[in-house]
């Protein structure tokens, strides 16, 4: 089973390079560089089944579409004002859109860039009827892609079809006029139809082919014809990845104007993430201080009460009876302890003091020593000094990735990566990986009720995605990808937020060696 | 209260005011002299010179970054002045700092809640051991590392479970004895026992016993 939650938080998909220029340029070069090793027209070569596998089919499809969107328009054109035009037209706009779906579909097989599509709603799911005639004619995205399939792309095909036929023909054509010239087409049996070389006295194309094939009345001319039209014939070959890559590209052209997502939709998309990613950390954030503040009343402020209220009495039996207040003494001692204690176990949880005092690295390592379960550990931070927020969030991750590995899988070894990773495929420039493996019995899922819902919850307010492959009878293997801010992109650029000394501390105090009471 | 052992000369460092001067009290009460008290690590080297001190009792967190400084200081002190006894205190406990504390050097040193103060008792065990040269570790580590190391400590009594916890807290032989309210006969042999079982190496000194006790629960 492998589970993905692209949904919440995830960047913009890669298509939209403007969301990030400079990390982009960065990225590119290493790419290109090597692409660029083979030439040029040899990588155009190798294009040229792809781009054929798209055009070919292209051709035939792009005259069925043309001739069902114009027909089936007219139809509902034509019965407007009778209400059930109306249907018909906006059935027409909604198979329009699956056309044009289905044409970006086959687009990506030509080895061009992905176009990416408008965020569709479902036609009719959870629709009223109304609605589910009205939302297609409302929709620009609708009457653009009708007006790809019926008008646009019909009309590139036609050009694309033609040019690129009529290339590939001539070309093969002329590169194959020596094989033509020396089996002399009039001298095989039942080929009768010989050539009429009285055409004129006009030297055309076609007198002059003639006359390397079938006339050989000048010698010289016939060779000069015949190795001008091989020529000409492999010159034409020899464009045929320009012609291929050009014609897919008017294709990609059209489509790349008409079904394309708007680049303003691609923004909102951004912030829906940014919403939604906010809302999930103020989610976590509330259940935490709700949690927080409950355990606090249930526990530490109970017991200070009772504390002050077993002083108290204390304080008034000290005269007359000093046994009994000695003992409520000791029952206050206890209490503070306990009151001690539950602190501490709260601090805990809220913030490791290992994690302040060092850091991640140090904060994780003492939790694979501290496991049960064996865990091999290798973290790699690139000398980096991580934000606050994201040290606290990946050690509490890291945290329940192990607690559940040791007591939902059963595992009995453990392999826990964090590393940092720059450049990654996700689009943020620098990530943080944290990633576990355990030999357990698998299954894990994230419905609710299992403890991996709170982690991605976690997750997704650190906009980080969570990926988990977990087949039954394991292994397991869980990952957490982080995007990190780009400031804290040059290591050692970010010193580490200075904690604030805690209430009731001195500031560094001026050395004070003769009075030990100071 | 009860009457001073011995009269060691302590320096303190701690940044609150409010333990400090309860500490300043407490140590008092335990018999010891607070030869001097400071809120943070800077002057430590200084203060030593001065004083010489028996032991120095320090906080982890203090000025300027709120850290670490109380464990980098310790292990400082250690190198400079093996004669010194350091105790930590501390409102909680890392088994990474124990760790650390321990290598720095070959005993005196102790690593404690802040909590234990509560008990005079325990704290002055704890100050007379460290200047002594031994020992003392919180309980709390002690468990924590036990809990981790379940499967091997399983083959082990439950008398040599406690025993091998007082141990590993870097008590003697006859503390132990005294804690357990057994013999020492008794705790000798729980502690071959234990060691056999463990398959480990009882050396003399109590500090390398705790060395060898905690390695084997790290392992």
């Amino acid at each position: 089973m492998s589970q993905s939650l692209p949904a919440v938080g995830r960047p913009p998909a890669a298509s939209s390079p403007t969301a990030r220029p400079g990390i982009r340029l960065e990225a590119d070069p290493t790419a290109d560089g090597l692409a660029k090793r083979r030439p040029l027209y040899l990588r155009l070569w190798r294009g040229v089944p792809r781009e054929l596998g798209y055009l070919v089919p292209t051709w035939i499809i792009a005259v069925v579409v043309f001739n069902f969107l114009t027909a089936a328009i007219a139809t509902g054109a034509s019965l407007v004002f009778l209400f059930v035009g109306i249907i018909i037209v906006s059935l027409v706009l909604v198979a329009a859109r699956y056309l044009g779906s289905f044409e970006l579909l086959r687009l990506r097989s030509s080895g061009l860039p992905p176009i990416a599509e408008p965020r569709w709603t479902p036609p009719f799911a959870g629709k009223t009827f109304m609605r589910a005639v009205i939302d297609p004619l409302a929709s620009a995205h609708h009457w653009l892609y009708y007006v790809h399939g019926a008008i646009v792309n019909f009309l590139v095909a036609i050009v694309s079809g033609v040019i690129t036929f009529a290339w590939f023909v001539t070309g093969f054509s002329l590169l194959l006029t020596p094989l033509w010239a020396a089996v002399r087409p009039s001298n095989l049996p039942g080929f009768s139809y010989g050539p009429n070389t009285e055409i004129g006295t006009d030297w055309n194309l076609g007198t002059l082919l003639t006359y390397a094939v079938w006339d050989r009345e000048d010698p010289g001319l016939t060779a000069l014809a015949i190795t001008g039209f091989t020529l000409l014939g492999a010159a034409m070959v020899a464009l045929i990845p320009f012609i291929t890559h050009g014609m897919t590209y008017a294709h990609w052209g059209a489509a790349r104007v008409l079904l394309a997502r708007f680049p303003s939709e691609d923004m909102s998309t951004e912030v829906a993430a940014l919403a939604a990613s906010q809302r999930a950390a103020v989610v976590a954030e509330d259940h935490s201080l709700r949690r927080l503040e409950r355990d606090i009343h249930d526990g530490p402020q109970q017991r200070l009460m009772r504390l002050q209220m077993d002083l108290a009495s204390a304080e008034r039996r000290m005269a007359d009876d000093p046994a009994q207040a000695m003992e409520l003494m000791g029952s206050a001692r206890l209490l503070a302890q306990e009151t001690l204690d539950e602190l501490r176990a709260l601090t805990q949880g809220f913030a490791p003091p290992l994690l302040q005092d060092r850091g991640l690295s140090a904060a994780i390592e003492a939790l694979a020593l501290r496991s049960s379960v064996p865990v091999e550990c290798s973290i790699d931070l690139g000398g980096r000094t991580l934000p606050g927020e994201i040290e606290r969030g990946s050690y509490f991750i890291v945290a329940e990735l192990l607690s559940n590995a040791v007591k939902h899988a059963e595992a009995t070894a453990i392999a826990l990566r964090v590393h940092v990773v720059e450049g990654s495929a996700e689009g943020a420039p620098v990530t943080l990986t944290l990633e576990i493996d355990d030999n357990g019995r698998g299954g894990a899922t994230l419905v609710p009720g299992h403890g991996l819902v709170g982690l991605t919850e976690r997750v997704a307010g650190m906009r980080g995605t969570l990926d988990l492959a977990s087949p039954a009878g394991g292994p397991t293997r869980i990952a957490a990808t982080i995007p990190l801010p780009i400031e804290s992109q040059p290591p050692e650029s970010i010193s580490p937020a200075e904690p604030t000394p805690p209430v009731g501390s001195t500031p560094t105090l001026p050395i004070n060696p003769g009075d030990p009471t100071s | 209260m009860t009457t001073p052992t011995r009269p060691l000369r302590i320096l303190l460092a701690e940044d609150s005011v409010l333990l400090r001067e309860g500490l300043v009290r407490v140590l008092a009460e335990a018999g010891f002299e607070t030869v001097a008290a400071v809120g943070d690590a800077t002057g430590l080297e200084t203060l030593i010179a001065e004083h010489a001190p028996d032991v120095a009792v320090l906080d982890v967190r203090m000025p300027p970054t709120f850290r670490d400084e109380g464990v980098q200081a310790a292990i400082q002190l250690r190198r400079r002045h093996p004669a010194l006894g350091i105790l930590l205190l501390s409102q909680y406990v890392e088994a990474t700092y124990a760790r650390e504390l321990l290598r720095a050097g070959s005993g005196g040193i102790g690593y404690l809640l802040k909590d234990r103060v509560s008990s005079l008792d325990e704290l002055r065990d704890a100050i007379e051991r460290v200047a002594d040269g031994g020992t003392a570790l919180d309980p709390l580590v002690v468990s924590e590392l036990m809990s981790r190391r379940a499967d091997p400590l399983d083959a082990l009594t439950r008398r040599e479970s406690e025993v091998l916890a007082l141990m590993a807290q870097g008590r003697s032989n006859a503390a132990i004895a005294a804690a357990l309210v057994i013999g020492t006969g008794a705790v000798e042999k729980n502690v071959t026992g234990i060691f056999l079982k463990l398959g480990l190496e009882d050396s003399g000194s109590e500090h390398r016993r705790v060395l060898a006790v905690l390695a084997f629960l790290e392992r």
